[in-house]
């Protein structure tokens, strides 16, 4: 075992016991003939035993559930059509400050065209060559969303993990 | 234990507003202590858990029995959670700990004396300085305790991506207090 994936496991599975039994005895046959790991793992473990179960739990305000019961309230009054709709127009267009922009846009735009009349002439169809279509298809692999910054492919641990 | 208690989960998805209340009763707890984590203001959290209660009263017709109510409702809980901060980047980082502490039940408070008291604000500072993502996998993980596997059913992502985050939260922990070991 290299020490990379031996100090990624002491930081991950090892400290979460979530190693399966094989895995946890390479890394323990690891960390006998390894003093830089051995000394790595005394570091992690006191640096992290900082005790976040010893947080205090908050308790939320007393006035949430009237403030909740309000909202339902309300929303009751409006029907679930309106919270639907509302929540239909959200997913489509999150941000509504672009609203004011995107009307003024596409009023600008109509009256220009308006304005200019372009008269119509007869365009002669051009087909496009077959090899051409396939040039300007979307490679299907960059049709995914890209991975989220560097957090999730290609790091080491994922390499050893997969 | 009300987690899945099928009837009174059918009765607050019929519109049982008691029923509903019950549920609020028995999770808002939790909700409001993983919203905290994560948004690090008990006024965002607020609103967090608000929303949080909202959707599962929208969407509770769509619950599926064969699954954990408490899992759904820390996915739904993060989701609106990172989704908040996402709306919200890049304003006002401070306020936290102190204003965390503050709201430590009176009870607590008189039984922990100052330095415990300093300890836990070091602790709530050292979260504050993760990226969204790796102090909900942190949270998640170290003080409600999910499985790996939990952990990325809840952010909607693969057991390695929670690897990650995790390790990537951890070295940030280690640099931390290399920086100022004397805090913690």
């Amino acid at each position: 075992m290299k020490c990379e994936n031996a100090k990624d496991l002491l930081l991950t599975d090892y400290q979460d016991k979530e190693l399966s039994g094989e895995k946890r005895g390479e890394l323990e046959g690891h960390l006998t003939s390894c003093s830089g790991c051995r000394a790595f793992l005394r570091q992690a473990q006191e640096a992290l035993a900082v005790s976040f179960r010893d947080l205090p739990r908050l308790e939320p305000p007393k006035e949430l559930w009237s403030k909740i019961e309000a909202r339902l309230d309300e929303e009751s009054a409006r029907g679930p059509f309106w919270e639907d709709l509302k929540e239909r127009v959200a997913a489509i267009w999150p941000r509504k400050t672009l609203w004011v922009p995107a009307l003024g846009l596409a009023a600008s735009l109509i009256a220009v065209g308006l304005w200019r009349q372009p008269t119509l002439q007869p365009v002669a169809k051009t087909e496009t060559p077959p090899e051409l279509g396939v040039l300007t298809g979307w490679p299907e692999e960059t049709a995914q969303a890209p991975a989220e910054e560097s957090d999730e492919y290609g790091t080491p641990i994922e390499e050893y993990f997969l | 234990m009300v987690d899945n208690d099928e009837a009174l989960i059918q009765k607050a998805a019929d519109g049982d507003r008691a029923a509903f209340e019950s549920l609020y009763r028995a999770h808002a707890g939790f909700v409001y202590n993983v919203a905290v984590r994560i948004v690090r203001h008990t006024e965002d959290a607020e609103e967090v858990t608000q929303e949080v209660f909202l959707t599962l009263y929208r969407k509770l017709k769509t619950f599926r029995f064969g699954s954990s109510l408490k899992t759904w409702i820390y996915r739904v809980t993060s989701n609106e959670a990172l989704s908040f901060l996402r709306k919200r980047s890049g304003s006002d980082k401070r306020r936290v700990s102190e204003e965390i502490l503050e709201r430590v039940p009176s009870s607590e408070r008189l039984d922990q004396g100052l330095i415990q008291a300093d300890k836990k604000a070091a602790v709530a500072s050292l979260l504050e300085n993760l990226n969204p993502n790796q102090r909900a996998c942190l949270v998640l993980r170290e003080m409600e305790g999910l499985s790996y596997a939990e952990i990325a059913h809840t952010l909607s992502v693969n057991v390695n991506t929670v690897r990650t985050w995790l390790k990537r939260a951890r070295e940030n922990l280690m640099d931390q207090q290399k920086a100022a070991p004397h805090e913690v």
